[in-house]
């Protein structure tokens, strides 16, 4: 028996084990949020998320017609941190936050059908987004 | 001079490996995409739909093919070669040009499926296809030798170390698949990778081999 093989196997079966625990515990994971979907009329939606240190996160937004009149920003008590500057820009942002209170918000008009993608990238031990049914119930 | 003919048999040996794996991916296509039309009708036929089912499994084909031959390339084909007394660099240089061939030629061939797609950022697809096939055949070479010349318990041990090192990197890999980030870590760290078991497999472990009956 290839005892040396043997003692490297249990080895690695610890490490995993420990990576497992140590990923597990941290709770440091890259997750993501979308909101993709079309309106006609009227588009309130807001989007409320507590930082729990400072950390980044990154925007994607995006609509499909020329419409002027949807407006899509980060909010924090301090004022707005990010506005959407121009609607066929699908470029990743990056946004350092401090912590504290925030919202995403569309808000926006349209005649027509208009398509509207956002992507939020966050840390999950960093960011905590408040589910609107869940804080009823709490 | 002495005329190198290992890289005709290699290539006789791919052609011969290829047709089972090739044979797979056309019956897997057959009753995918043609055998439920048999039952939904002929009318049904969605050459959309077609061209994405028969991109993804031939996608799936030269990844499984590769995995495999890179790993039958550093055991049983170097052990054949050996035999025949074929010297140790030789051997190496034919695993190495084969292996660059391999990988030029999926790349082209899964860029070319992918003409077909609406798909963003081709020249990073371009980037990130060659150079995933380039490690995975590098990494399979290593995995054989390490078989070869340690025993079986090093084949698992490394899995399952690239197990919990695929878990420390949760975050770039889903970063790099869900919003395109960490492009220049992923691309460097594929990089560096193979050329760390091009080096590992072409100066460390192929020296070590001998071949054992």
């Amino acid at each position: 028996m290839n005892i040396k093989g043997f003692i490297f196997l249990i080895c690695t079966i610890f490490i995993l084990v420990f990576s497992i625990n140590y990923m597990v515990n941290t709770n440091h994971f890259l997750l993501t949020r979308k909101t993709n979907g079309s309106f006609s009329g009227g588009l309130y939606i807001k989007d409320n998320f507590v930082v729990l240190e400072d950390t980044k996160i990154y925007v994607q937004a995006f609509y499909d017609v020329q419409n002027e009149q949807i407006e899509v920003w980060i909010e924090g008590q301090d004022g707005i941190v990010y506005q959407l500057e121009d609607q066929s820009q699908k470029e990743l942002v990056q946004i350092p936050l401090s912590k504290g209170m925030y919202s995403f918000i569309i808000k926006g008009e349209s005649t027509t059908e208009t398509r509207v993608n956002s992507l939020i990238g966050y840390y999950s031990d960093e960011i905590t987004f408040i589910d609107p049914q869940n804080q009823e119930e709490g | 001079m002495k005329k190198d003919n290992s890289m005709k048999v290699m290539r006789t040996f791919f052609i011969q490996f290829m047709w089972s794996f090739m044979i797979s991916f056309l019956v897997i296509l057959f009753f995918n995409t043609v055998v439920p039309l048999f039952f939904t009708g002929f009318s049904e036929f969605d050459f959309k739909e077609f061209q994405i089912t028969a991109t993804f499994y031939c996608a799936i084909l030269i990844y499984s093919m590769f995995v495999a031959f890179g790993a039958k390339c550093g055991s049983v084909y170097f052990d054949l070669f050996t035999i025949f007394s074929v010297s140790r660099n030789r051997i190496m240089r034919t695993i190495n040009i084969t292996n660059v061939i391999l990988t030029i030629s999926g790349s082209a061939i899964l860029n070319l499926l992918l003409l077909m797609h609406d798909i963003p950022d081709r020249g990073l697809f371009l980037i990130m296809i060659t150079l995933s096939i380039y490690l995975i055949l590098n990494f399979l070479n290593f995995i054989a030798f390490l078989g070869k010349l340690f025993g079986w318990y090093y084949i698992v041990g490394t899995f399952v170390l690239l197990a919990a090192f695929i878990l420390f990197a949760i975050n770039y890999i889903g970063g790099f698949i869900q919003m395109g980030l960490f492009m220049t870590e992923i691309i460097l760290f594929f990089t560096v990778a193979a050329a760390g078991f091009f080096y590992i497999n072409n100066f460390i472990l192929s020296k070590r081999y001998e071949y054992k009956n």
